[in-house]
């Protein structure tokens, strides 16, 4: 995944950190959508009391909390990405 | 959240300099091209000897205790000092040194010593630094910082959730993130009468520092100091030849990537869940090397330019494979990547008469990845137990073609259009290939006095094989999902340039672009994105002395996608806006006091800013996200004597950043042990003294 670097960055610049081109969660749900969390509504601040900091899927580092070897691994159990 | 992005350009652009590299267009090779030009047309120019130029020392003071600050001011100390040099020296014969320095000291130095006689020989030793600070208020419990594994304090308890660890609060300590380059150089390039030249260049950078990271245990995480100690070693030689009408080169670039640290450990914050780790290592960025051999060639003809380029390469990696903590057989050692690299590029370009010229290309790109593929048993980070999984070794195939045509209609109204076409080939993904056919036209009009302007629109739609979601996921993705890299989409973009000069010493510069991408097949995934973007500039010398200037310029860049949490038909959307806007305007001021005295005045400020809505029944959004930022820099220049100017700088920056998702404290989400609040605001100032000496 990792061989075309733009997939994910915008060499001109963006308003996110890294250059992505969007953030987590929505960054990688342009790309995922399995039968689990992974497509997921995230609503983030909502009148019935969610809180967008107050979850591993949308607060602190997002879905990197969990799966933080986005650019691949060299683990023999990496497929995940988690290792 | 982020405006200043030139460092994390700097950053990225050097990470991806593999691919920059192996296509033979590294730095070196660009620097080495000018300086052999420069030499042979100055062969013959009679040049006075003896030593010119100017040497300047400077201190500086800065204020501040967020370290955020130093990406702006360059410098993380308290006090640092600086040396600026450009000296050259001539001497008989045609032997010559140039000694080259700037902001040597300081994060973003650098310094190049050339020694060598002109039109013959030159060598050069060069250096180089680079920073980028993110925080020293991360907060974290894990000990042995740096090192490749992070412990916890010996009295740690677990706990199932982070509010319940007893010792986190007591055991926090701040930490600091950041990343710092050193980069040493050297070439020898020589030149024989014959016109050939040959050269060779090698250059080594060392990364140091620590970034951020996660180590997980199944749904458990914690934030982590990564650290990094990298050495990139890169060599580049090569020959060239050239004729009156022809010229031809033969490269090779060698790039070797080695990382100090091959894993990282890291102690569990929790209780022992799936598999009953208490601790976990997680593999860091491998070993690596990437050889690439290319051969250039151009030749002119009297209205006909064509030019070529071949290029074979390879990438290797055979790390060991991070075992530590892993219980099952390995089928290999390591995985013993290997990806061979083919390029081809052609290009012609002829003039057909006084208004025609047409030109065409052909590029082709082919990544055939050799690497084994083996079965790895997955271990229990996750409920699936003991799953089988196999690497896949991607392929990916290139191929574009462009046609191009200039028209000149009148003395002041050109046209240019083309058409470009590319085919991507690509294994072990969703579609295997995708065709995009691009058409594009651009008016030059010059023909109208005190103004130039030009218009562009352009038209590419994007298709290609059939898509078959989860073909190759190791998991069932949404058959509606349509990744967006390989997605059917249309794109549409318009531009316009005007560049105005009513007044002799006043010139307005405007344009405005905009572009839509629309995924015409797309239900789940990205559905629609759009860029705006404009901006103002305005230069005005209100007399010889005195000279103004001042810019604006925005962004806005939308998108929307839609997601299914039933795994059947959209039900969700969300919706993301991201502007930016940079506005700044400077003074400056020369020839006062005598003509001793310069003065300046420069002042920006950037605002970006990204809101997200997700809507599904009801709408949430994800709160302030955005970065805003003031700087000021004042400076005077004072002329003492003939030799000797001192020079004060004043700046000033003003930093405020908020991340609502990143409002926390290390315990605020159950199962994430985080660094806590990084966000920064603060108000910088720095302080520096220089004096210049004049050779
Ligand atoms: C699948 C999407 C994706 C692709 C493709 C991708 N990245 Fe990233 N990259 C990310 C994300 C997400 C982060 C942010 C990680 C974080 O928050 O720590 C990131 C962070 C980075 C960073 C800064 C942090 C660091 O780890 O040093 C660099 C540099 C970087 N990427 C380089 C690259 C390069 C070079 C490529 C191409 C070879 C690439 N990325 C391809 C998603 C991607
Ligand atoms: C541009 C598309 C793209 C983006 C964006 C992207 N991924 Fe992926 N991801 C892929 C592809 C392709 C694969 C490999 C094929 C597969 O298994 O679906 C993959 C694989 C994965 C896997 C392994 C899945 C498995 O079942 O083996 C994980 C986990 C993952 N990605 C997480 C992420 C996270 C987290 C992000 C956001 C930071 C992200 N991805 C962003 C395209 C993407
Ligand atoms: C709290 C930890 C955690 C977070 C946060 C998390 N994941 Fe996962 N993810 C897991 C675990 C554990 C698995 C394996 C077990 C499973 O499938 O539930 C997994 C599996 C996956 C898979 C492979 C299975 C599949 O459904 O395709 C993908 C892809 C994935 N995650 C992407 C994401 C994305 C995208 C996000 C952000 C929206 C995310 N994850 C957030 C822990 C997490």
């Amino acid at each position: 995944m990792t061989e075309n670097c733009v997939n994910c960055h915008n060499p001109h610049g963006s308003v996110n950190d890294a250059m992505l081109k969007t953030r987590a969660p929505q960054l990688c749900q342009q790309c995922h959508s399995g039968d689990g969390h992974t497509s997921s509504a995230y609503l983030g601040n909502t009148s019935m009391g969610s809180s967008v900091n107050d979850n591993a899927f949308t607060g602190g580092r997002s879905c990197l909390n969990c799966h933080s070897q986005v650019h691949g691994s060299n683990h023999p159990s990496g497929k995940l990405l988690q290792r | 959240m982020n405006t200043k992005i030139n460092l994390i350009t700097l950053a990225l652009l050097s990470s991806c300099s593999f691919g920059v590299l192996a296509q033979g267009y590294g730095l070196a090779n660009a620097k080495t091209d000018s300086v052999k030009f420069d030499a042979w047309k100055c062969k013959r120019c009679v040049v006075e000897t003896g030593t010119t130029g100017s040497i300047s020392a400077g201190i500086a003071y800065n204020s501040e205790d967020d370290i955020y600050s130093a990406n702006a001011f360059n410098s993380s100390n308290e006090v640092t000092g600086k040396v600026d040099a450009d000296i050259r020296y001539r001497g008989e014969k045609g032997y010559q040194a140039n000694v080259n320095a700037h902001n040597l000291g300081m994060d973003n130095g650098r310094m190049d010593i050339d020694v060598g006689k002109q039109g013959v020989y030159n060598i050069n030793v060069n250096y180089r630094t680079f920073a980028h600070y993110e925080s020293n208020s991360a907060l974290s419990p894990y000990q042995q910082i740096g090192s490749d594994y992070l412990t916890l304090p010996d009295n740690w308890v677990t706990a199932g959730s982070s509010p319940d660890m007893t010792m986190l609060n007591s055991s926090l300590n701040p930490l600091e993130l950041s990343l710092n380059r050193d980069r040493y150089g050297m070439g020898v390039e020589y030149q024989t009468e014959s016109l050939l030249t040959t050269y060779v260049n090698f250059q080594r950078e060392d990364k140091t520092g620590t970034k951020t990271t996660s180590g997980s245990i199944y749904n458990q995480s914690m934030m982590l100091a990564e650290p990094v100690d990298y050495t990139t070693d890169i060599l580049n030689a090569g020959i060239k030849l050239k004729g009156d009408n022809w010229f031809t080169s033969l490269n090779y670039t060698g790039s070797v990537f080695k990382n100090d640290n091959s894993q990282l450990g890291f102690d569990s914050a929790f209780n022992p869940t799936f598999g009953a780790q208490t601790s976990g290592y997680m593999s860091l960025d491998p070993d690596n090397e990437a050889h690439t051999v290319s051969l250039l060639g151009q030749y002119n003809l009297a209205k006909t330019n064509l030019s070529g380029r071949l290029l074979i390469g390879q990438m290797t990696q055979d790390q060991s494979l991070t075992s530590i903590g892993y219980g099952y057989d390995l089928p290999a050692e390591s995985i013993d990547a290997k990806v061979d690299i083919t390029g081809m590029t052609l290009k012609a370009t002829t003039r057909l008469n006084r208004e025609w010229r047409v030109s065409g290309s052909y590029d082709y790109n082919d990544r055939d990845n050799k690497t084994q593929i083996e079965q790895w048993t997955q271990i229990s980070i996750n409920d699936v137990t003991g799953e089988a999984e196999y690497n896949t070794p991607y392929d990916l195939t290139t191929q574009r073609a462009k046609l191009s045509a200039d028209y000149r209609i009148s003395q002041g109204i050109k046209l240019d259009a083309g058409y470009d076409f590319e085919r991507d080939e690509r294994s072990y993904q969703d579609r295997e290939t995708t065709d995009e056919n691009n058409l594009w036209a651009r008016v030059r009009v010059n023909s109208f006095d005190k103004w130039n302007m030009w218009f562009k629109g352009s038209f590419s739609q994007r298709d290609g094989s059939e898509y078959q979601a989860s073909e190759t996921s190791s998991t069932e993705q949404n058959a509606l999902l349509r990744r967006y890299y390989l997605a059917d989409r249309d794109r549409s973009q318009i531009e316009a340039r005007f560049s105005h000069t009513p007044l002799t010493d006043l010139t307005v510069d405007f344009g405005a672009r905009y572009s839509l991408d629309d995924y015409t097949d797309t239900e789940i995934g990205l559905t629609e994105s759009t860029d705006t973007y404009y901006d103002v500039n305005v230069h005005y010398a209100v007399n010889a002395d005195v000279s103004l200037n001042a810019f604006y310029n925005h962004q806005t860049i939308e998108s929307e996608q839609s997601g299914s949490s039933s795994f059947s038909v959209a039900n969700w959307q969300a919706d993301i806006e991201d502007t930016i806007d940079y506005i700044g305007a400077g003074i400056s001021y020369r020839n006062l006091m005598d003509s001793r005295l310069k003065l300046g005045l420069d002042y920006t400020y950037s605002d970006s800013d990204s809101t997200t809505q997700v809507s599904q029944g009801v709408t949430g959004d994800y709160g302030d996200y955005f970065a805003k930022v003031h700087n000021l820099n004042l400076y005077g220049e004072y002329q003492a004597t003939d030799n000797m100017s001192v020079r004060v700088d004043y700046q000033m920056e003003n930093y405020l950043d908020n991340d609502a998702s990143n409002d926390i404290s290390a315990d605020t989400i159950w199962n994430v042990v985080s660094f806590g609040n990084v966000d920064h605001d603060y108000t910088a100032h720095m302080v520096m003294l220089s004096m210049t000496y004049r050779l």
